[in-house]
């Protein structure tokens, strides 16, 4: 599963060639695409020259299409993936400032090195002025800080920040960027003085062009109605739990009590509440792994131990029966869940709440004892145990 | 204009390569293609080697210097080497290697040289400020469908076709 240098099966050194060979790609396919041209680039803007947004789009949609399939296939895990941070403020003000860079430049960095590549002096120039303007941001830093982390919206997704899912975004992507491909071609037309009557005769004498549309078409049909891979795993747990076809092994909170006292090391506690919540209160030897973060790939190690029994806490036993179920899922085995909730183990076990009567006398003094032992390894406890794989997220950026 | 033309790949097998290139990035390395993020190492190390007391006092140097590596010893580094490289094959398999400023007759080779360098001086700001370019910002951040790769390329390309008009002498003719 991918992104392979992030799990460590690429080493660091061998990341660095993959780069080479990557950027030699990149650096080909931009020269072979007309990109070394600031004639062509810049003709965007005129409607003279749609080679950019042709290149550009196909390639952001066969990016988009190929990250949704790798996710669904299992071979990319996207919480590695760099997704760059969104700083809304400072994201205009740039793309404004490169707007106008582009006009005067008539390159972008990337191209602009295609073009010092092949000898041109014009992209010579304008590669100099690149290293101008990183050391004009680097002095005035103190002076742009302030904007540069205004708004710090993290690494979201276009499709959550506009409220929608992702398979229709991609497909609403993936349509207009045909509708633009068709529209620029009958602009291009116009512009040549070659305008093109749209009938039957037209689409039938370009027959690879109508492949083409056809099939980004069918994909944007597929992306739509493609899952992410977390949706998938968490709507067969709907349907798990609602059809109630899986059984649940239970440990009791009295059980529980005995085998926080006598460890075997034969067994992992995972708490699944909140991390505030397990700040404030923590039984001794559970580690915290939130809900939401079960799926995660960091934890694989940990819970991939199939010798191990695992013991599930939460404030919610039915939040517990879903981690049991996303855990199943996912290959892990022998887990268990503690019968109450953490607030009726605290009660019964921490407060001995001695209401609860329904268990014997020498039940009750075991009990007691036993809480009064856990409160101690808890005050000793100084911090939460985490035992992460250590996945390295990739660190992107331009 | 048509022979031209035909000296380069259809702009929809470049952009579908292209998309293969940076799928491939993604695959192996968790991230896309990037461009500026290399020029920004060699100035942080330029200006370390000519004066490193000022780097030990500015706030944007040290989030690269002082005991961590080599900022030239990135990925983002190696791959746009790659590039040059690989332009340089592209450019000489297709029989495009020159040395000539390439502009507009009318205009002269001065002022196309002092605006590819303004040019450049903006683009290398504002990459800073969308903590990244073109490729690293708009088409790697569109890829992976984050909201500020499609707010700098509408910001980029809106920026543009806004105020074109002031530059027709330079790209059109």
């Amino acid at each position: 599963m991918g992104p392979l240098a992030g799990q460590g099966i690429i080493s660091p050194e061998f990341d660095y060639i993959i780069a080479l060979l990557i950027g030699i790609a990149f650096g080909f396919v931009l020269e072979q695409s007309g990109f070394s041209s600031a004639k062509r680039l810049a003709g965007l803007f005129y409607g003279r020259e749609f080679v950019v947004l042709r290149v550009f789009f196909t390639a952001a949609i066969t990016t988009v299409i190929g990250v949704i399939l790798m996710e669904y296939f299992g071979m990319l895990d996207m919480n590695l993936v760099y997704i760059q941070p969104t700083f809304t403020w400072s994201a205009i003000v740039g793309g404004v400032i490169m707007g106008i860079g582009f006009l005067f430049g008539g390159f972008c960095p990337g191209t602009s090195l295609c073009a010092v590549s092949i000898g041109k002096i014009d992209a010579m120039f304008f590669f100099g002025g690149l290293f101008l303007g990183v050391l004009l941001f680097a002095e005035m830093y103190p002076v742009f800080e302030p904007l540069y982390h205004a708004q710090n919206l993290g690494g979201i997704f276009v499709y959550d920040s506009l409220g929608m899912s992702r398979g229709v975004f991609a497909a609403l992507l993936i349509i207009m960027a045909v509708m633009a491909f068709v529209v620029t071609y009958f602009i291009e037309q116009y512009i040549l003085k070659k305008p093109k009557k749209f009938n039957y005769e037209f689409i039938t004498s370009k027959p690879y062009h109508l492949a083409g549309i056809v099939i980004a078409l069918f994909f944007a049909g597929i992306v739509a109605v493609t899952p992410t891979r977390k949706d998938s795993i968490m709507k067969y747990v709907e349907h798990t739990i609602s059809q109630k076809t899986m059984s649940f092994q239970k440990v009791s909170s009295v059980e529980l009590t005995y085998l926080l006292l006598n460890p075997d090391n034969q067994t992992l506690y995972i708490d699944i509440r909140n991390p505030q919540d397990f700040e404030k209160l923590a039984l001794p030897g559970f580690v915290n792994i939130p809900f939401e973060s079960i799926m995660n790939r960091e934890w694989e190690d940990f819970l991939g131990d199939a010798t191990k029994k695992k013991i599930i806490i939460s404030n919610d036993t039915l939040l517990a029966q879903k981690a049991i179920v996303i855990m199943t899922r996912l290959g892990y085995k022998h887990v268990y869940m503690l019968q109450d909730n953490f607030q009726k183990f605290q009660a019964t076990v921490l407060q001995f709440d001695a209401a609860h009567s329904k268990f014997s006398k020498t039940e009750q003094e075991y009990i007691q004892k036993a809480g009064k032992e856990i409160l101690l390894l808890i005050e000793k406890r100084k911090k939460p145990i985490l035992e992460k794989k250590v996945l390295s997220k990739a660190k992107g950026g331009c | 204009m048509k022979t031209q033309k035909q000296e380069y790949i259809n702009p929809y097998i470049g952009g579908f390569l292209l998309g293969l290139v940076l799928l491939a990035s993604i695959y192996f390395s968790g991230r896309g293609l990037g461009a500026s993020g290399a020029i920004k190492s060699f100035v942080v190390s330029a200006v370390d080697f000519v004066v490193p007391q000022h780097t030990q006092n500015s706030e944007f140097y040290q989030q690269y210097t002082g005991g961590k590596p080599s900022a030239l010893k990135s990925w983002l580094v190696f791959e746009v080497f790659g590039v040059f490289i690989g332009a340089f094959i592209s450019g000489i398999v297709s029989n495009r290697m020159t040395l000539k400023i390439d502009k507009n007759p009318v205009v002269s080779s001065v002022k196309r040289l002092v605006f590819a360098t303004i040019g450049g001086l903006f683009f290398g700001l504002g990459a800073q400020f969308a903590r990244g370019c073109t490729s690293g910002a708009a088409l790697s951040g569109m890829g992976v469908l984050a909201t500020g790769g499609f707010i700098t390329m509408l910001a980029i390309f809106g920026t543009g076709f806004l105020f074109a008009f002031l530059f027709k002498k330079q790209w059109v003719y």
